[in-house]
């Protein structure tokens, strides 16, 4: 169960945030974040993994508190838990698909790389369509083939959480509802949460649940500035 | 570790013309220090270790460096020769031994040290292959001389002219290979040692009723024009090209004029003891004698004193270049961490703390300057091996 209650959050610099009184999901279901860029989607995928605090409230995993965690047991939570797919991909061009499938195995030291997790990772980039591409370099796929990694290095940890911000944003339509059914299909296999921020009113139907940005006080959230006056910031690292 | 070291690697060689950039500009910040350290070291030692090999010299008053590097090295000719009787001054006061030295000429770009059979006792210099000069015209050649010109004892070496344009100086003389010498590492390994009489008449001091030779292509004498029996020689300019001395006609050879006046350019003065090498030198204090007598190892430590003073130049610059060099690498890193930002945000997101981000950066820049130095050590080893001259003052 994912709950969150009283959360408040804002952004030091332009004042926006969003309020959040009570929200609960039941694991194993399926969120839809919808509504236009800079309402908070990403926001609140950011302060569902820890990656942004809140400044007031709480939110619970599977009765954990996140928002009593320090940095370094939120990063353990996102390695142990989290599976997060985004929008530009976000794989490092230097690395063929397979390290990039490995690669939090490669940067956490607690997270032990054996034969086993090659053999897995094998598996599952078979199982997403991508067993003849394991050594080829990210600037040698398509843009379908690229997302269907992000997907596999997001579910190679087994996440009990999967989050994707607008994974089809940069795909045809063909390749977008690849996507769409892979997320499912490897959701329901794992029975992982799945929160996904998307712009596409289309996709509303195939989800459990819609949280719609667009009319806050249906959803149980409040905008605390409905019309930010740009686009949202990346999540800064250093925070 | 494992992951972050192959992450640096794969960064590495995905920049990889932009990491080798950095590696040679950081091998050369390496290199040029350290290699200027070794060699400048290995030269003075070996510089210094000749010069105190080598208590006194004597020769025409004039440049001490020259006579140093003359005496020592074969390198730099005096402006004046000075005389054989010099070394009857000093032999004859009992305070030394004198080993008189003529180095003018040149036999296949290696300098000809006319002296006698003492400076190869002295320089502990043993013959390897073949024999000791036991007449004139005979020669020993130092080990890189042998191996450079292929030559064995039994060979021929052809003297240079000391002027290509001097028609009427005297003619090369073929000399005969009676021996090559063990490696010594010095620059006795570079010169060819005949006795003074041999080097004499390569000066045109001394003459015989020798056959005045053709060169041919495969620079056979035996049968060459025998172009004048009679006292004098007589060339035919258009034929005659080189002189020999045969078995047959080293008899025939001779001096004319006071021996006493033959021209040497160094002599090597080996005191009995202290005293002696004090009461000589004391004889050299006159200002108008032709004559100067040096202690080797003071005036090579006067130009170690100049080379250091230059390497110290150097390092200097080479400390502002560091410091350049690694401003510029700072640069090139906030640059670089910069534009992989969005890679940094990404890890940071999956759950990499920013010490990684740190390790990441550390271990890429580990690797380059492992990389550098490792090339830097290749290339001074390298250096050593494919330039002995440039370690070694012969």
């Amino acid at each position: 169960m994912t709950e969150i209650d009283d959360l408040e959050f804002r952004y030091d610099h332009d004042g926006f945030g969003l309020r959040v009184s009570s929200l609960r999901i039941p694991s194993g279901e399926s969120v839809a974040l919808i509504g236009p860029s800079g309402c908070g989607k990403t926001t609140l995928l950011n302060l569902l993994v820890g990656v942004a605090v809140p400044n007031e409230g709480n939110i619970r995993f599977e009765g954990r508190e996140l928002t009593r965690l320090d940095d370094a047991a939120r990063r353990a939570f996102r390695i142990s838990t989290v599976g997060m797919v985004f929008q530009e991909f976000e794989l490092l061009t230097y690395l063929n698909v397979e390290e990039n499938i490995l690669l939090p195995f490669l940067l956490n030291s607690s997270l032990r790389l054996t034969n086993e997790t090659k053999t897995n990772a094998s598996e599952l980039a078979a199982s997403l369509g991508l067993e003849t591409l394991l050594k080829r370099s990210i600037d040698r796929i398509s843009h379908g083939e690229r997302q269907r990694v992000a997907i596999a290095r997001a579910l190679i940890t087994n996440p009990a959480l999967l989050l994707a911000d607008e994974p089809t944003g940069n795909l045809d339509p063909a390749s977008r509802d690849q996507i769409v059914d892979l997320l499912f299909e490897q959701a329901t296999i794992r029975q992982s949460t799945l929160f996904m921020a998307t712009h596409d009113h289309n996709l509303t139907d195939r989800f459990d649940r819609v949280i719609d940005f667009s009319h806050p006080g249906e959803s149980g959230i409040e905008l605390l500035r409905n019309e930010p006056a740009h686009p949202m910031p990346d999540v800064d690292p250093q925070q | 570790m494992n992951g972050t070291f192959l992450l640096a690697r794969r960064h590495l060689w995905h920049h990889r013309w932009r990491s080798a950039v950095l590696i040679a500009c950081l091998t050369l910040t390496i290199l040029l220090p350290i290699g200027l350290r070794i060699f400048a070291g290995g030269f003075e030692s070996r510089l210094t270790a000749r010069a105190k090999s080598t208590p006194l010299v004597v020769g025409a008053a004039g440049s001490e460096f020259d006579l140093a590097l003359h005496s020592l090295y074969f390198r730099a000719q005096p402006s004046r020769e000075t005389t054989i009787s010099q070394t009857n001054r000093i032999s004859n006061g009992g305070l030394a031994q004198a080993i008189p030295m003529f180095v003018r000429f040149k036999a296949e770009n290696s300098p000809i040290v006319g002296t006698t059979a003492d400076y190869l006792s002295f320089r502990n210099l043993s013959v390897a292959k073949g024999r000791t000069w036991k007449r004139i015209g005979e020669c020993l050649i130092g080990s890189n001389v042998a191996s450079r010109l292929y030559l064995e004892p039994g060979d021929g070496l052809m003297t240079e002219p000391e002027d290509v344009f001097d028609l009427e100086g005297s003619l090369p003389l073929k000399m005969q290979v009676s021996g090559v010498l063990a490696e010594s590492s010095s620059p006795d390994d570079n010169a060819v040692f005949v006795d003074m009489d041999t080097a004499w008449i390569i000066a045109g001091l001394g003459h015989g009723h020798a056959s005045s030779k053709k060169r041919s292509d495969s620079d056979e004498t035996t049968d060459g024009a025998e172009l004048s029996e009679s006292d004098t020689l007589a060339h035919d300019s258009l034929i005659a090209e080189y002189t020999e001395i045969t078995a047959e006609n080293a008899s025939s050879f001779h001096f004319h004029g006071d021996r006493n006046s033959f021209p040497l350019t160094a002599i090597l003065a080996i005191p009995h003891n202290e005293e002696s090498e004090t009461l000589l030198m004391g004889r050299y204090l006159a200002n108008d004698d032709p004559a100067q007598i040096i202690r080797p190892v003071e005036v090579i430590d006067e130009l170690r004193e100049i080379v250091i003073r230059i390497r110290q130049f150097f390092e200097v610059t080479f400390v502002a270049m560091t410091g350049v060099t690694m401003a510029l690498l700072g640069l090139f890193i906030v640059l670089s961490v910069q534009l992989r930002q969005r890679d940094f945000a990404t890890m940071f997101r999956i759950g990499c703390s920013r010490f990684v981000v740190l390790r990441l950066v550390g271990c890429e820049l580990m690797i380059l300057f492992a990389l550098s130095g490792l090339v830097a050590a290749f290339v001074i080893c390298g250096l050593a091996v494919a330039i002995p001259s440039f370690s070694f003052p012969g």
